[in-house]
């Protein structure tokens, strides 16, 4: 099932990642006042992440964007205020035209821009990486732009198993993989990728890379400003998925910028392009969850699975989330079932 | 001998030769550059001389009255030209030298909008050119300056000795330069009536700017001249506009107007000719049929010293803008960059191509390839829809470039975000209708059996293949709707 088919409500994962994006911009502010920047993305038809921008940060300057009439309609209905402007663009279209789309929503003056190119097709990758290059070469120093793409390893190739019978040793399909990736985006991919790569853990890094290597392409090291990378998230619901965020800085402001951001102290910051973290967002019962929420940071994780009576590290879950979740537990979406 | 050189002493060994050699200038550095560049440097020369002489720019021919000829020959070469003349003392100083000197030591008092930044093209066009040279010049005081075979030949860089010009020789305000003992090369090129003609197309495509400003240049072979050739004529610069559609869409240039990093920046994009239909562009895939316009020039202090090109250089194939092919042939595009101080123009030493460094370039290419994104996509948008394409051309006329830099400057009012010194033209290219609810159906079919087709919708009428494939559809759903 790909992750564009799962009901908004039921992506765990892309809630938390939509949370934590919105906890960075936050912590951008630090270094460069973003309240009268315009928000740009697709925002499907909830317009989550518009709503959120605008509760969070107050954000005004809305803009939403499909390429199908219909969903844009659906926007209009849906949209949390009223200067957000929906319009029918491809994401094409809409980079191809950056300045004519804010004149036309009246935006051309906001102090500065923070789009999200959230794409889900993985056979669009190179052109996903190409727009976002020609989204980059029209910003400016304190614009932050966030790219979600798929990175699930299978999506380049995965042999169809006869039977039940697997078809293909596992060597030959990560081989062709890679020849998959190299096609759509050789271009980009780092000189030291190769075949070994073409796994879930590892394709990420290798994107995330490539993605930073486009960036270059738009800041040459000749301009006085870079691209610089402040957070790489992978998480999966069904199809993994890999969000980079990053803010185009002065060259020599960029040690201030980190600096100010404190990303050190962010459990999801990315110092460079092949820093990418996980997350993982376990269902949990609400007794979980707030049994969790008030032991977690005060109490040992030993401790924690002595309490609970079970472990979390021989269930589906995994070890990991127990030491992360005090990270995120903040932005945990309550989904509960309702008769209305 | 014991040398400090912070804390510690070291004991000097010897001296490593670091000197350039002569032979490096004279029969390496030549390698370089095509000899019809070089030679168009020599031309450069002779513009740097006009802006010297009348210092600023005023009128729109601000070049008329001057000229240069060049005459060619299997046994020699001349350039003569009536564009001020180089002073003695800057003979003296450094027009010989290889290389401009640090600025303090130049008179800046004549600085302008040159091409000259190197100091350079005189000589290696000398060494490009044959082993023997004569330079005269009457700017003050008229002197001569040989470039013997000796001096080529000779390992050091002795100064070369000046005399005075013989009265009568040389208008005030003239240069001549003189090779003989041509390189085999140039006696094979200049003894070539068709290579004159390709480099006459070469100054008439790099100074199209600078001959439409007045520059006179005449080139060819000595009987030619004599009898007086005419002056070439520059390439043209022109975009299609038509008048606005009903909904205020229409065909029109980009235009880009600003200074970065102190360089002014004027950028034209647009359509020269109509968009090709399906069956040209099919044709033009295979060979290259029509006259070919596409792709941008770009002209530093109007030299132009990129001609219509359509490789990543200027943004073709770059982020989201597609490689050029033939379906792109209608669309071209124009940067005039402009600055008093030349160092900041992306300008190499052969004037051919731009320094890749640069980052006003660079800059320049990211607006260059906005406008080349939007004229393609408009080409992808009409490709399903042809038969509508005549629709859009209402009243199609040609602006030229005077009339777009007027033009320029009052429909350039559009912000560009990225830099608060640029504006830009707000442009509605024309879009088909239901866009994106029709798809285009295409495939290929046995040549008989579309003429039974053809014969069964339209009888004896011409109809094209495609107008018999549509007939063919659309009866096979009136078909499947009854």
């Amino acid at each position: 099932m790909s992750g564009s088919s799962i009901p908004y409500h039921l992506r765990p994962h892309k809630a938390v990642d939509r949370r934590l994006f919105v906890d960075l911009l936050t912590r951008c502010e630090r270094w460069h006042p973003l309240n009268d920047a315009a928000y740009i993305s697709m925002g499907a038809y909830p317009l989550e992440d518009h709503k959120l921008v605008h509760r969070m940060l107050g954000l005004r300057k809305l803009i939403a964007f499909d390429y199908n009439p219909e969903v844009v309609k659906r926007q209009v209905f849906n949209r949390p205020i009223d200067t957000c402007k929906c319009v029918c663009h491809s994401s094409g279209d809409l980079v191809a035209n950056l300045d004519a789309v804010l004149a036309d929503a009246g935006y051309a003056d906001a102090s500065n821009l923070i789009v999200w190119l959230d794409y889900t097709s993985p056979g669009e990758l190179g052109e996903q990486i190409r727009e976002f290059v020609t989204l980059l070469d029209k910003l400016k120093p304190g614009d932050v732009v966030r790219i979600t793409v798929n990175a699930n390893a299978s999506s380049l190739f995965s042999p169809k198993p006869q039977k039940g019978v697997p078809t293909m040793p596992g060597d030959e399909v990560r081989k062709l993989r890679f020849s998959k990736l190299s096609e759509r985006i050789g271009d980009y991919l780092p000189a030291d990728a190769k075949t070994a790569m073409m796994t879930d853990e590892l394709l990420p890094a290798v994107l995330s890379r490539a993605i930073g290597a486009a960036a270059l392409e738009a800041f040459p090291t000749s301009g006085a400003s870079v691209f610089a990378p402040l957070s790489i998230v992978r998480y999966a619901d069904g199809q993994q998925m890999l969000s980079l965020t990053g803010i185009v800085v002065p060259r020599d402001e960029e040690a201030c910028m980190r600096e100010k951001l404190d990303l050190a102290s962010w459990r999801f910051g990315s110092r460079d392009w092949s820093e990418v973290h996980l997350l993982t967002v376990p269902d949990l019962t609400i007794r979980e969850r707030l049994f969790l929420e008030r032991a977690i940071g005060t109490t040992a994780v030993p401790d924690l699975k002595e309490h609970l009576g079970f472990d979390f590290g021989a269930l589906e879950v995994g070890e990991a989330f127990l030491n992360d979740y005090q990270h995120y537990y903040r932005f945990y979406p309550n989904l509960l079932a309702a008769e209305i | 001998m014991a040398e400090e050189t912070g804390l510690e002493t070291r004991q000097k060994i010897g001296d490593a030769k670091a000197a350039p050699t002569k032979n490096f200038f004279v029969n390496m550095l030549t390698r370089d550059i095509e000899l019809q560049d070089s030679l168009l440097d020599l031309l450069d020369n002779c513009v740097d001389g006009i802006l010297r002489s009348i210092g600023e720019v005023q009128s729109d021919t601000p070049y008329a009255g001057y000229k240069a000829t060049m005459t060619f020959d299997a046994e020699y070469f001349i350039i003569e030209d009536n564009c001020g003349g180089i002073p003695k003392s800057v003979a003296e100083k450094y027009a010989f030298s290889m290389g401009r000197p640090p600025d303090e030591d130049v008179d800046q008092s004549g600085a302008a909008a040159t091409v000259g930044m190197y100091g350079i093209g005189m000589k290696r066009a000398i060494f490009k050119l044959g082993s023997d040279a004569l330079v005269e010049s009457r700017h003050d005081e008229g002197f001569t300056v040989e470039f013997s075979p000796e001096w080529m030949s000779d390992r050091g860089w002795t100064d070369l000795p000046m005399f005075p010009l013989n009265d009568g020789e040389l208008a005030d305000g003239g240069t001549r330069i003189t090779v003989y003992q041509l390189h085999d090369e140039c006696k094979k090129a200049f003894a070539e009536k068709t290579w004159i003609e390709s480099f006459r197309n070469s100054i008439s495509r790099h100074y199209a700017i600078i001959i439409s400003k007045g520059f006179e240049i005449r080139v060819g072979t000595e009987a030619e001249i004599a009898a007086v050739a005419e002056p070439i004529a520059g390439a043209e610069f022109r975009l299609l506009e038509t008048d606005a559609l009903p909904d205020g869409s229409r065909v029109q240039p980009f235009t880009y107007f600003g200074t970065l990093d102190g360089v002014q920046v004027e950028i034209y994009a647009g359509l020269y000719r109509e968009l090709l239909t399906e069956e040209e562009a099919d044709r033009e895939e295979q060979t290259r049929g029509v006259k070919d316009d596409a792709g941008w020039t770009v002209a530093c202090n109007d030299r132009v010293v990129i001609w219509k090109d359509t490789t990543r250089l200027t943004g073709w194939g770059e982020a989201t803008v597609p490689n050029y092919h033939g379906q792109f042939i209608a669309i071209t595009g124009l940067v005039l960059l402009h600055s008093d101080d030349p160092t900041k123009l992306p300008l190499t030493t052969t004037k051919r191509g731009i320094d890749a460094s640069s980052n006003v370039y660079a800059e320049v290419k990211d607006l260059m390839r906005e406008a080349t994104k939007n004229l393609t996509s408009f080409t992808y948008k009409w490709k399903k829809h042809e038969r509508d394409l005549d629709s859009i051309y209402q009243n199609s006329r040609y602006v030229e470039l005077p009339a777009l830099r007027t033009m320029a400057q009052e429909v350039s009012t559009g912000q560009v975000r990225k830099f608060a010194t640029m504006k830009r033209s707000e442009v509605k290219l024309p879009a088909p209708v239901n866009e994106n609810r029709t798809a285009r159906v295409s495939f290929t079919a046995d040549k008989d059996a579309i003429a039974k087709l053809k014969k069964h919708y339209f009888e004896d009428q011409p109809a094209a293949t495609s107008e018999v494939g549509e007939a063919a559809f659309n009866d096979a759903l009136n078909r499947i709707k009854k």
